[in-house]
């Protein structure tokens, strides 16, 4: 039995703990916010558009006419630009979607403009600035992803080259599964495009998807595929 | 769209329904299942069977879509021309896979190495 002091001791700890939690949150944030904006060369004094101009405030070019960071080419569909919500969208569907949309466009775009719009929503930082940051990782060598697997981060998934569900369901067993040599660890949104890719009805593999391309065929072939994989999305060098 | 709604479409038609679906595709192309897509996968085959079906090989419409802003689209032509103008649909999914632009570089990339490797004949 808790007696009176001893349950306002508890919440009193609880509320602590919370609030430890919270800080230490926020700091993890305000980390992957400040390393984005360092890996996009703002500058405090980098100069802006002065106020009472339409575009008062924004970022614009030294008077030398350079920008911090060269512009790369812009996304190729204008259209293709992701309108972000101010509000949090109620579905982990949702969410996942439009977060998944937003790393593919920073992806070809100045870092610049993740940064603004992650500062504007904050709650697409909350949920998935991880798995957004992770995205733009550079592709590793084999080794390199397979010990990781060793080192679980967030924004990060382990990913099986040689899928799983199909292979045991092909009788390949849970060692050579779940055996070193099929494990990497991966940027999570990469591991669920190449998840997807798998699934996927495909022209290059007579109309079947290529999880269906593979069912019957070899270990080797199902590695050989699921390496060419990794390699083509931009996860293996 | 039914085979008998598609016959009485002309090939130019069929083009800008190509590309519908290509644009839809891309709208889900994120989804965790790939129902929707596999779909419009479907309902793209379709359109390509008919343009290959008439007189000339209707299928070089689609080469009009090698520029059309959405990379899906360009993808799907890409692949869809293989056949009837191997140069130029290798050099689109080349500079598709080059973009990073995943995930269509990923498959795109996957649509040259299945070419090289011989899994995909194109006819």
């Amino acid at each position: 039995m808790v007696s009176r002091s001893e349950y306002s001791e508890l919440t009193l700890r609880l509320a602590s703990m919370k609030s430890q939690f919270a800080a230490a949150s926020f700091w993890l944030r305000a980390s992957l916010l400040r390393e984005l904006i360092t890996k996009a060369g703002f500058r405090a004094d980098q100069p802006r558009i002065p106020a009472g101009h339409s575009d008062g405030g924004q970022w614009t070019a030294d008077p030398d006419g350079s920008m911090s960071r060269p512009i790369l080419p812009a996304g190729d569909n204008p259209d293709l630009e992701p309108n972000i919500p101010d509000k949090r969208p109620e579905t982990a569907s949702e969410r996942n979607t439009l977060a998944q949309r937003f790393a593919r466009y920073w992806f070809n775009q100045p870092q610049g403009l993740a940064v603004r719009t992650l500062l504007r929503t904050a709650w697409l930082l909350n949920d998935a600035g991880d798995a957004i940051q992770a995205f733009f990782d550079g592709p590793r060598s084999l080794e390199e992803l397979q010990d990781a697997v060793s080192d679980p981060r967030r924004g990060y998934d382990i990913h099986h080259i040689v899928e799983q569900g199909s292979a045991r369901e092909d009788g390949f067993s849970n060692t050579e599964i779940n055996g070193a040599g099929n494990l990497v660890r991966i940027p999570r949104y990469r591991h669920w495009q190449i998840n997807g890719w798998f699934g996927k009805s495909n022209a290059s593999f007579g109309e079947l998807s290529p999880r269906q391309y593979l069912r019957g065929k070899s270990w080797s072939e199902r590695y050989r595929v699921g390496l060419m994989a990794l390699r083509m999305h931009g996860v293996l060098r | 769209m039914k085979k008998n709604t598609m016959s009485n479409k002309s090939s130019s038609e069929l083009m800008t329904f190509y590309a519908d679906i290509s644009v839809r595709q891309d709208n889900v192309i994120f989804d965790r299942s790939n129902t929707r897509f596999n779909k419009l996968f479907r309902e793209k085959s379709a359109i390509e069977s008919e343009l290959k079906s008439r007189a000339g090989d209707q299928r070089q419409v689609l080469l009009n879509l090698y520029d059309h802003p959405n990379m899906q689209v360009r993808l799907n032509a890409a692949k869809a021309t293989l056949a009837i103008a191997p140069a130029a649909a290798r050099d689109l999914l080349q500079a598709i896979h080059q973009s990073g632009w995943q995930p269509q570089a990923g498959d795109a990339g996957m649509c040259l190495w299945t070419l090289d490797e011989g899994i995909f004949k194109p006819e």
